[in-house]
């Protein structure tokens, strides 16, 4: 890419490396969106943002900076972006999907370490993502040991504030989540050099709750019998939201939920019928981690919902708006958040809950718990997971996977006959 | 079909929208001789391109060039970025 270069060489990149990644997308990006069949209009939006992954919202951003913002980079989604951009800042999702990044993170972390990790800590010092290069502080937080050891090795490199993350839920441990926002806060009021007020933040909360809406929007869709889209292209949704402007990212999943809606109205499906429904818990799938979703899709099954980071935890809840003083704002957040039911929690039956629940809702046939290699919380949540899912009579299978092609052949096998024995 | 910025690209995929041409987005192929200024690209059947620089040409369409590829589109390959 001709000008692409240039941007990418100012922010410090090895071109040469990242020549050999941009050489991988175009042929994964075929196989896995091209050769679906009757994709929604409005997925050229979100084809369009991959296609040019590493140009276009990295140029957005380099021209904010330009103008005197700055950009922050998290990693979870317990960090409220509704602070950032209360101060003016911009907020760009760091966490690495690829398996092309975790050889440059396992020389720094143990190989027996959840891939997610290794992958973001790669695409940072094997300098083979503008993303981690235009960043200017990263956001990280306690919620894994994995994450919390990354942390010392990227501040070595890079600006980098942690916050901490209770362990609980009871109500001192919301008042705590509501303190490390406020002390959020004050470190994003020093980067940016902006005072956050409560208007602002109002807006902010605005703005993000307008976002989730018009997600879940999308997400609403993929109840009906019919199913108007692809587990595919509504991961991919959810993954570039992660890193997309939130009032456009709005703005054109209303207009993706919009043309579902009449989809759904003529009855217009993307699977045939009899196709299985299955949800999809588990550990997120940050882009371009599709191995999963494609892997079931392609085996007759159809993924209707993500009970993950990646999914629902990421956009179910809404903050208050109601709120006018900055204190009651930040307990307005800590609320939401710490509804967010993620397995760094104990106990944790609120996530339990959570993929019933939502079985049930989007009336799926099976549900698959993956988690990444080395990711222990979730391999040990699964114990609960499968004996709810039992309970309920729901069929589960549970998969652990990393970012590599190795497993692919041996999960389609597992997958098809899951999905074979479904009632 | 190859463009120097992805503004580019979607207003030619209005365009063909509009004259119901099938085309679809996709990451810039590489290994192409042509170096686009932008990854975005559009996928057009070969039966329909007559009609599409057609398109380009009525309109004024901005398109950095043309290149004709088998298609390598294999959902079974299982191989991932």
């Amino acid at each position: 890419m001709a000008d692409r270069r240039q941007l990418w060489e100012d922010l410090g990149m090895d071109l040469e490396s990242h020549d050999q990644l941009c050489a991988v997308l175009p042929i994964a990006f075929g196989d896995v969106f091209l050769s679906q069949e009757n994709r929604p209009e409005g997925m050229a939006f979100y084809d369009m943002v991959v296609s040019d992954i590493h140009g276009i919202r990295p140029s957005e951003l380099v021209e904010a900076q330009k103008e005197g913002q700055k950009v922050f980079g998290t990693f979870c989604v317990y960090v409220p972006d509704e602070v950032v951009i209360a101060a003016d800042g911009i907020v760009t999702g760091l966490c690495g999907g690829s398996q092309f990044w975790v050889p440059a993170g396992e020389e720094v972390l143990p190989k027996s370490m959840c891939p997610l990790i290794k992958a973001s800590v790669g695409a940072r010092l094997g300098k083979t993502c503008p993303f981690f290069r235009i960043a200017d502080i990263y956001i990280g937080e306690t919620t894994c040991d994995g994450k919390k050891k990354a942390w010392e090795i990227l501040g070595e490199d890079v600006p980098m504030y942690v916050m901490e993350m209770p362990q609980m839920k009871r109500p001192e441990d919301i008042e705590r989540w509501k303190k490390e926002i406020s002390a959020l806060a004050q470190k994003v009021e020093e980067t940016t050099g902006n005072k956050i007020t409560p208007e602002a933040l109002n807006e902010a909360i605005h703005i993000i709750n307008e976002k989730r809406k018009a997600l879940l929007r999308v997400y609403e869709a993929r109840k009906a019998k019919n199913l108007p889209i692809s587990g595919m292209d509504a991961l991919l949704v959810m993954q570039i939201a992660f890193f997309d402007d939130p009032v456009r990212c709005a703005h054109m999943a209303n207009e993706l939920a919009d043309e579902l809606e009449q989809r759904i109205k003529d009855g217009v499906s993307v699977f045939p019928e009899g196709t299985k429904r299955i949800l999809v818990t588990g550990t997120p799938m940050a882009i371009p981690n599709w191995k999963l979703h494609h892997i079931i899709e392609t085996s007759g099954g159809a993924v209707v919902c993500e009970e993950s980071c990646t999914g629902t935890r990421y956009i179910e809840n809404l903050v208050d708006e109601d709120a006018t003083a900055l204190d009651d704002q930040y307990e307005a957040l800590a609320r939401r958040y710490m509804g967010v039911n993620c397995a760094c929690f104990t106990p944790n039956p609120g996530r339990i809950d959570d993929i019933v629940r939502l079985a049930k809702e989007y009336d799926v046939d099976g549900v698959i718990d993956v988690h990444l290699k080395f990711c222990t919380l979730y391999d040990t949540e699964a114990y609960s997971v499968q004996n709810a899912l039992k309970e309920a009579g729901i069929p589960c299978l549970e998969i652990e996977t990393d970012y590599t092609d190795g497993d692919a052949e041996q999960l389609r096998t597992r997958i098809e006959a899951f999905i074979e024995v479904l009632e | 079909m190859l463009f120097d910025t992805h503004t580019d690209a979607m207003a030619a995929l209005t365009l063909f929208r509009q004259a119901g041409i099938q085309a679809r987005v996709s990451p810039t192929p590489h290994g192409t001789n042509l170096r686009p200024g932008c990854g975005v690209a559009l996928l057009l059947d070969p039966a329909d391109m007559q009609r599409a620089q057609e398109t380009v040409k009525t309109n004024g369409a901005c398109v950095a060039g043309i290149v004709c590829l088998p298609s390598r589109i294999n959902p079974r390959r299982d191989q991932f970025c």
